[in-house]
Formats: C-alpha cells, structure tokens, sequence
C-alpha cells in the first residue's frame, strides 16, 4: 500500500504524504522519544525525518521497507539531536544495583499501570537500550530489521536487547518500590 | 528463564505503545513541506536562470575578448590595455565577490561579535 502513496507523492502528490504520516508518526515518536527522551525534541525529530524522507523520497529504492528507511532516518536523526545536545550517550555497560525482581509482579497489574511504568523505564533506560527495544518489540521483532535500521551488528544487537530486558526488569523493580 | 522474560517484555511493550501528543502536528508539517516545495520549484527556476546567464556572460566574454584582440587603438580615447585592464579587474572582482559566498571572509579574519538588533 505504501508504494502507491510513494509513487503518487513522487508524482507531484503532496497531499499523499499525509497517508505516509498518518501511518508513521506515532511509532517515529516512540523511536525519537526513546533516544532524545524529551517530548518536544523528539516531535522536532519526527518533523525534521519526515522533511529529509519527503525530500529524498525519489531516491528510495524499494529495496527495503519504506518503513525501514524511514525509521533510519528517524533514529540518525534523533542520534545527531542527543549529539548536538552534547548529553553523553550512557553506554549499555551501566550498572544497575538493584538485583532483578521476580517479574511476574508485573501480570498483576492493570494495563495501565503497566503501560506507565513501561514508559517510565524506558525513560530511565539509556538511549541505545531503549532504541533497541522499541524497535525490536513494537515492529516484528526481527533483528535483521533493527540492524539495518541501526547500523549495529546482529550480536551486538542481541547483547544489547538481553542487556536492556534486564536492566528494564531491574529498573521496573526500582519503580514500584518508590512508588508504594 | 530468557524466554519467559522475551515473551514478558514482548506483551508489556505492546501496551506501552505512544501516540504523537500534539495533535496540530500532522498540519505543520504539510505545511513545511508545502513551503518546502514552493521553494524547490522557485530554487530550480533560479537555477536555469543562473546557468543562461553563466552561458550568456561567457560567450559574451568571449565576443568582447576577440573584439579586443583585433582593435588597434582603443575605444572612446581608452586605449586598448587599459580597457583589458578594466575588465580584468572587473572579472577578479566578481571572482572575488562570488568566493566570499562560498568561503566567508568571516572566517579568513577571524569572527567578530554579532551586534543584536535589539538595541
């Protein structure tokens, strides 16, 4: 379906990119907020992502998913923000004190609640981890995908999703203890 | 134990799903691009004119440098190399002119202190 509306935007269609945004705006928030991890700068990155892509739209060969290509251009762009914002990217090397808790605290919750603390972790979470993440379990979960969006290695991408599960756990944790 | 926790992050994650908070988004951006592609076209048109007139100065240029060649002494009293030396001047000038865009003197000299508008 996307092709269509690609073809149609590079037709001279302006208005067929609004499908394009439509459909991609929330999870190019979710990718943004993940690394910038500051409202107003992620939906300037989503913006800023969604001109370069509007821009570059005739030189996107479909070759991979608009999807993918787009999400790339999300993640640079939201990587080149935090650099130019000179916050130093926390390495996946961070150590958590707190031992991971039981997890299944967690299936007791409501939807809700879960949905916060989720978020609030992913917040905490170093901006590489969280990517990684939300990439990995809001899309299909295919590494391969994650890779090529990102540029990392497959067993880099893999250290980095165990690492992260952990440290969400861990962080979970820490969440409900100041909460109650 | 991996796999539980795999299977937990995976349902966990579905429910955290974000929307875009601002909801006037989707129509700033169409309008940034509609301003975007006013541009374009405007910079390509600017374009073609640019190389016509680039076409147009140097067959020009060329027009007036073999009419040059062949004067024996000058024009309106200006002898011939002083036109030459006219032009010459005038060429490196534009030179000159065209280079600072690409490579501001700023730069060459060192930057000095913006003044604010606001006084």
């Amino acid at each position: 379906m996307d092709d269509v509306y690609i073809k149609k935007v590079c037709n001279g269609d302006r208005d067929a990119f609004r499908y394009l945004v439509n459909k991609y705006k929330d999870m190019a928030y979710s990718v943004a907020l993940s690394v910038v991890k500051e409202e107003y700068t992620a939906q300037e990155v989503v913006q800023e992502a969604f001109i370069k892509a509007y821009r570059n739209l005739s030189s996107f060969s479909n070759q991979s998913r608009f999807s993918t290509w787009f999400y790339r251009i999300v993640t640079n762009e939201a990587l080149m923000r935090l650099k130019k914002q000179k916050k130093e990217l926390i390495s996946f090397t961070e150590v958590y004190t707190d031992e991971p808790a039981d997890e299944s605290f967690l299936t007791g919750l409501a939807k809700e609640e879960q949905a916060y603390l989720i978020n609030e972790a992913l917040q905490k979470l170093s901006p590489k981890e969280a990517l990684a993440l939300r990439l990995f379990y809001l899309e299909e979960e295919n590494i391969k995908e994650v890779c090529e969006i990102t540029g990392w290695t497959e067993a880099n991408t893999k250290v980095l999703l165990h690492r992260a599960r952990k440290n969400m756990f861990t962080l979970l944790t820490q969440l409900m203890k100041t909460q109650s | 134990m991996e796999k539980d926790q795999h299977k937990l992050v995976s349902e966990l994650m579905q429910h955290s799903k974000l929307t875009m908070p601002f909801s006037d988004f989707e129509d700033t951006l169409m309008k940034r691009i509609e301003v975007e592609s006013k541009l374009q076209t405007v910079l390509q048109k600017d374009r073609k004119w640019a190389l016509f007139f680039f076409v147009t100065g140097t067959f020009l240029g060329l027009v007036l440098n073999a009419i040059l060649e062949n004067i024996q002494s000058g024009i309106v009293g200006i002898s011939k190399t002083s036109l030459q030396l006219g032009f010459q001047m005038m060429f490196v000038l534009l030179f000159l002119i065209q280079l600072e865009k690409f490579f501001p003197f700023q730069h060459w000299f060192g930057k000095r202190n913006k003044v604010s508008i606001r006084e």
